[in-house]
């Protein structure tokens, strides 16, 4: 019988990370690894309803908006601390999740038209911004009003605090995904074809709504964690396409559909833009994305399922090999 | 008389212009073998499609056990004991073979170890044991006919819709896939809609015949097989 290792990896990597922050780094590093972990843990919230359901979603900055923009409007307003509106944040996506994505799985909406539609209801949340301008600055953005170093009110002045609170954050959300055996199954199911699991007894519509409810709320909780690392939010930022893309770039590059693709993928791709940008971005100008670029694409046309793929296409390979010599010795004898 | 599992009664679907059942009824018993025949376009599929709520009817009732289903989904359609098949075989590729039936043996398990533990049984019955680590994807079409005879089998239903498991299987493939339908016979109901004249005789304990969206006929094998309409419907008037 397979044993399930994910428990003993997720461990390691978590201890190993705790380790990290131990360490006498660099400011800028400790930066690219708060961001780094920020990305792992949207991507796994991005990878819930994209990656295991299939629905390809490049609007997912629209509930990192909202989250950020309800937790940053709170806390300026009543003084609310943003471990509370962080929830009340994540409930809101949850509920503009639901306007899109309910109407989206009852009629069937799907591929290319369902990633249209989330591209879209992004674009919405971006111009809704910036029209409310009296209450979220508009364009300008808003900046969140300081406070000295305290836990209570999610503010801290060394960036030491905040990578630990990213740390539990992506740690409870890969936990979450791995939790959700039963229902991961039945979300691959339903990517690959939701008729034929509707014959199976899965309901489709409920799962993926699951699916997308939880998702949403993760994605938001990180844009609570934006707006209190970064002190700044402007709907560009937070809402635009960038952020949905990387966001999907992530999962795509380390593997959608697994449990630690999402992570992988930023491990990969978020230092590397940042060191590229680092090394190359002064002296030649736009270097580091036409590298990106590059590395986007081999990793595409070699490994279309990501980076966690690999120790599965090897099996797959040696199982072929196996099930050919098997043929071969039956077809001796 | 057995007990009447699964009542039609009366049923009609119109797709546009297109009739595509027709005030169709029938009724199966419990532990029969039903084959269902009928040229191309009879509606047999669609009757399926009607069965499990995929479609929902225009008019009519469908009874499972005493209980209305034509208002069901087909997830809950197959909560309730009725499971069927595709006609073209509907792996999920990106899966194995084993969660393929991981997939299938879940929605009735009450722990994802359980279904687990069910699955390489399954595998067994349809022989695809060895291949339970292949993907969806890369199956023959054999092997993709056994995978959804599996998938359905491991959601362990009273009544199974089979919807041509026959076509594309050799001669000496089909009499093991008759042994199989025989086997499961006894312990469930089973419907076949099936091209294949030989097999469908050779298992059928009644059968009834569509012809553009209708029952034209119904009856044993024999009667069928001797019966002038169906004979026409399917070489056409004038033939002998």
């Amino acid at each position: 019988m397979k044993q399930d290792k994910t428990p003993l990896i997720l461990g390691i990597l978590a201890a190993v990370l705790l380790m990290v922050y131990f360490l006498p780094l660099q400011i800028y590093v400790k930066h690219i690894l708060i961001l780094t972990l920020l990305y792992a843990f949207l991507g796994t919230g991005w990878n819930l309803m994209c990656g295991y359901a299939g629905r390809l979603s490049l609007g997912h900055a629209a509930f990192v908006a909202v989250g950020a923009y309800t937790s940053l409007l709170l806390f300026k307003n009543f003084h609310l601390t943003p471990w509370i509106g962080m929830l009340v944040g994540g409930v809101f996506a949850v509920l503009v999740m639901l306007l899109i994505a309910y109407p989206s799985f009852r009629f069937g909406v799907k591929g290319p038209y369902f990633t249209l539609g989330s591209i879209a209801l992004a674009e919405i949340i971006h111009n809704l911004l910036i029209y409310f301008r009296d209450h979220t600055g508009g364009s300008l953005g808003m900046s969140l009003p300081y406070e000295p170093t305290s836990l209570a009110m999610f503010q801290f002045d060394g960036k030491e605090p905040y990578y630990l609170v990213i740390l539990a954050f992506w740690l409870i959300a890969v936990f979450i995904t791995w939790k959700m055996e039963r229902t991961r199954y039945y979300l691959e199911a339903i990517r690959e074809d939701d008729d034929a699991a509707a014959a199976l007894g899965i309901s489709v519509n409920r799962n993926l709504i699951i699916a997308a409810c939880i998702s949403a709320f993760l994605v938001a909780i990180g844009g609570t964690f934006y707006i209190q690392y970064y002190r700044y939010i402007d709907p560009y930022s937070i809402a635009g396409f960038t952020l949905s893309l990387n966001m999907a770039l992530v999962v795509v590059i380390g593997g959608s559909g697994t449990i630690l693709g999402p992570t992988i993928g930023a491990f990969l791709l978020i230092p590397l833009t940042e060191v590229l940008r680092m090394t190359l971005g002064a002296s030649l100008p736009g270097l580091h994305l036409f590298l990106y670029g590059i590395l986007l694409i081999l990793c595409i046309i070699f490994l279309p399922k990501g980076i966690a793929s690999l120790p599965g296409k090897i099996r797959a390979k040696k199982a072929k090999k196996e099930a050919q010599t098997n043929q071969g010795a039956e077809g001796v004898l | 008389m057995a007990e009447k599992i699964l009542v039609v009664d009366n049923i009609s679907k119109r797709f546009g212009g297109l009739q595509a059942t027709n005030e169709v009824s029938f009724e199966v018993y419990k532990n029969e073998i039903l084959g269902i025949i009928g040229p191309n376009g009879a509606g047999k599929s669609t009757l399926f499609n009607l069965i499990t709520g995929f479609y929902f009817i225009d008019s009519g009732a469908i009874t499972y056990k005493g209980e209305r289903i034509d208002k069901l989904t087909p997830d809950q359609i197959c909560h309730k004991g009725i499971t069927r098949t595709f006609q073209v075989a509907r792996p999920f590729g990106g899966l194995t073979v084993f969660d393929n039936i991981l997939v299938a043996c879940l929605p009735k398990a009450r722990r994802v170890a359980d279904a687990r533990a069910q699955v390489s049984e399954v595998l067994k019955i349809v022989s695809l044991d060895k291949k339970a680590k292949t993907l969806g994807a890369d199956l023959t079409t054999l092997e993709r006919k056994r995978l959804e005879l599996g998938k359905a089998l491991a959601t362990n239903p009273e009544v199974l819709l089979l919807d041509e498991v026959m076509t594309g299987l050799k001669p000496h493939e089909m009499d093991e896939m008759m042994e199989l339908i025989k086997e499961l016979k006894k312990t469930k109901t089973i419907v076949v809609v099936e091209h294949v004249m030989r097999v469908i005789m050779n298992i059928s304990d009644r059968i009834i015949v569509l012809d553009h969206g209708q029952k034209i006929a119904e009856g044993q094998p024999k009667e069928i097989a001797e019966n002038p309409t169906v004979i026409e419907a399917y070489l056409g008037r004038g033939a002998k």
